[in-house]
């Protein structure tokens, strides 16, 4: 899995992270955190003004980590007829 | 705020070929909210390439499902693939043995022969879709539109 150095280094410093930053988006570049931003896509710019296309992390800094659904997915039901 | 509205209409054949259209009603019924779209890399993606001179990946066209039950815009692997792009994050997924983690890549969403903007977001989840459906519609966009689901008159209006 890519961006294994980024997301150990967010789980790291996640607590201080949630202290000052709570809702905003962290982009985090190897063990480095470059800036926190308001949206997600504010900090893809930041992201690609500095780093082009090399890899980079955009995660939201929140206290617990949230579990995203994708029920028809994963039930293959994305193609159901009725 | 530009409005988009589809009424669907499907054709079906029965065992000896014979053409049947079914109601607005019963082809929204059994295709569920789905909409053309093209996916391609994001603008800032795109500008880049072009200053280093390499050719920009063409957009891929499916389509989409609209899922209020999905928490988050899915895209099909392949498309990432296809526009080599690198991941932006790795979230949790719940399924019904447990959970998973997978990677988020950005792009763009288009919405050919409406008038609806392209959206870019830079954290869609990557997963295994079935041609010609690309993508899957989440809440964290829909949050973005106002959506009518018309059952009756086989309708749907998106609008943003």
């Amino acid at each position: 899995m890519a961006l294994e150095t980024e997301a150990r280094y967010y789980n790291d410093h996640r607590s201080d992270f949630v202290k000052e930053h709570d809702g905003k988006f962290a982009l985090i570049k190897g063990d480095r955190c470059m800036g926190f931003y308001d949206t997600s896509y504010t900090a893809y710019q930041a992201g690609v003004s500095q780093f082009g296309l090399e890899p980079f992390m955009i995660h939201e800094v929140v206290q617990e980590e949230p579990i995203h659904q994708l029920p028809a997915y994963y039930l293959g039901l994305t193609h159901a007829s009725l | 705020m530009p409005l988009f509205e589809h009424e669907y209409s499907v054709v079906t054949k029965d065992g000896q070929g014979k053409r049947t259209r079914l109601s607005n009603q019963a082809s929204l019924a059994r295709l569920g909210p789905v909409l053309q779209v093209a996916i391609s890399v994001t603008p800032e993606h795109a500008v880049i390439m072009a200053e280093r001179g390499a050719e920009v990946p063409s957009p891929i066209s499916g389509l989409a499902l609209i899922d209020t039950g999905a928490s988050i815009t899915a895209v099909d692997e392949n498309v990432c693939r296809h526009l080599n792009l690198a991941p932006t994050d790795s979230i949790l997924m719940s399924h019904a043995g447990g959970q998973e983690t997978r990677e988020c890549f950005p792009v763009q969403i288009m919405f050919p022969g409406t008038p609806l903007p392209p959206v870019a977001n830079p954290r869609v989840v990557s997963c295994k879709l079935d041609a010609p459906q690309i993508l899957l519609l989440g809440r964290d966009l829909l949050s973005l539109m106002k959506f009518v689901y018309n059952g009756p008159q086989g309708r749907i209006e998106i609008a943003f």
